[in-house]
């Protein structure tokens, strides 16, 4: 069974996505199949370069790059959401996955999850 | 009944008093016990944590909601999970955590106890569906 | 050398008090001496800390991270138990002037 987590919040301002990923940590954990998926202004937890020591938070994009290692599948995020934020894939951290079809994608899951 | 019993797990992911999510919750599951349904458990998570605290006095005309939850999980023998690691982060400790982390007090109400992830992870596994109810916004 | 403060579980509660003689004396404690396997696993920890900001949340998280970086050979939790008595997740990050990890898996 493979799982989708949505992360659909900003990386900083609100401390729901951090939650989020880290019940993606534990299916790993458990080698329960498990990948993201960033829609909205969750798109921008997936940008390069991010100081968050300014704010006196953890980076996520330090973070996020712990996913693979502990055995994440996919970090998946909107295009359309990507354009509106200014994203282009140059932009982005590596090994991100852009999508189209949000439907067809969260089709492709077993469980989606929102759970922010 | 017209269709087969669910196993159900609630998460539960929304602040009693900031958001309407427990309540919503606490209306699903008794709807769905009295179907014949069967649920699971109920795991408290991010915000939501804040309903398992034996300290919420709303004023009188107004529902507890955690001391009504704390009487439905009883009442059908459902456990109640706060995950840990939102819980302490939100001051919400039962007796082990407050000698874990030399604190001057605990809050944990009676029947939820304080456990980790895996216990969700367990029920992506074990239930036939897992309701989310978020605080929203 | 004066002893940093450590909380009740022998956590360092400034993390930036910690040093090789610290990671040591905080390893005496548990009864270990640290060798050429444990300065492994212990600056392994230090630099994914350092890459990540967090440390591997969950024990089946170390080992996998582990194995990642140094192979299977020595990411199993075998080796690592061996290593680190106890919970070796726990174990690791004690010496490694690490956060105490909140038990959540």
């Amino acid at each position: 069974m493979h799982t989708l987590i949505v992360i659909d919040c900003p990386p900083y301002g609100s401390w729901s996505g951090r939650e989020s990923l880290d019940m993606a940590f534990s299916l790993a954990a458990f080698d329960q199949p498990v990948s993201l998926l960033f829609i909205g202004e969750g798109v921008l937890w997936l940008k390069q370069g991010q100081q968050a020591d300014a704010v006196a938070q953890k980076s996520v994009e330090r973070n996020l790059k712990a996913a693979a290692i502990f055995g994440i599948d996919a970090l998946l995020v909107d295009n359309a959401a990507c354009r509106r934020f200014g994203l282009n894939e140059g932009a982005l951290i590596d090994g991100t996955l852009p999508v189209d079809d949000l439907r067809a994608t969260m089709d492709r899951f077993d469980h989606v999850v929102l759970p922010g | 009944m017209s269709s087969e019993p669910h196993h159900f797990t609630l998460v539960i992911t929304g602040a009693p008093y900031s958001t309407q999510a427990p309540q919503t919750a606490l209306g699903f599951a008794r709807a769905a016990v009295a179907q014949g349904h069967t649920i699971d458990r109920v795991f408290l998570y991010g915000e939501g944590v804040h309903l398992a605290s034996v300290l919420a006095c709303p004023p009188s005309d107004e529902t507890n909601w955690p001391a009504a939850w704390c009487e439905f999980l009883e009442a059908h023998a459902i456990p109640g999970i706060a995950c840990v690691a939102s819980a302490l982060r939100r001051g919400l400790v039962d007796q082990a955590e407050q000698d874990r982390y030399e604190l001057p007090a605990h809050n944990l109400a009676r029947p939820f106890t304080i456990a980790g992830l895996g216990e969700w992870v367990e029920s992506t596994i074990q239930s036939s569906r897992i309701i989310y109810f978020h605080g929203g916004d | 050398m004066t002893t940093p403060i450590r909380n009740n579980e022998g956590f360092l509660e400034d993390a930036s008090t910690w040093s090789e003689d610290v990671a040591r004396e905080i390893a005496a404690d548990d009864g270990i001496e640290l060798g050429r396997n444990h300065w492994e696993i212990i600056e392994f920890l230090r630099i994914f800390y350092k890459e990540h900001e967090i440390s591997p949340p969950s024990n089946r998280l170390f080992v996998k991270a582990v194995k990642e970086a140094l192979g299977e050979e020595k990411g199993n939790s075998i080796y690592l138990m061996q290593l680190f008595p106890g919970t070796p997740a726990k174990t690791a990050c004690r010496i490694a002037g690490l956060p105490r990890p909140t038990n959540c898996l």
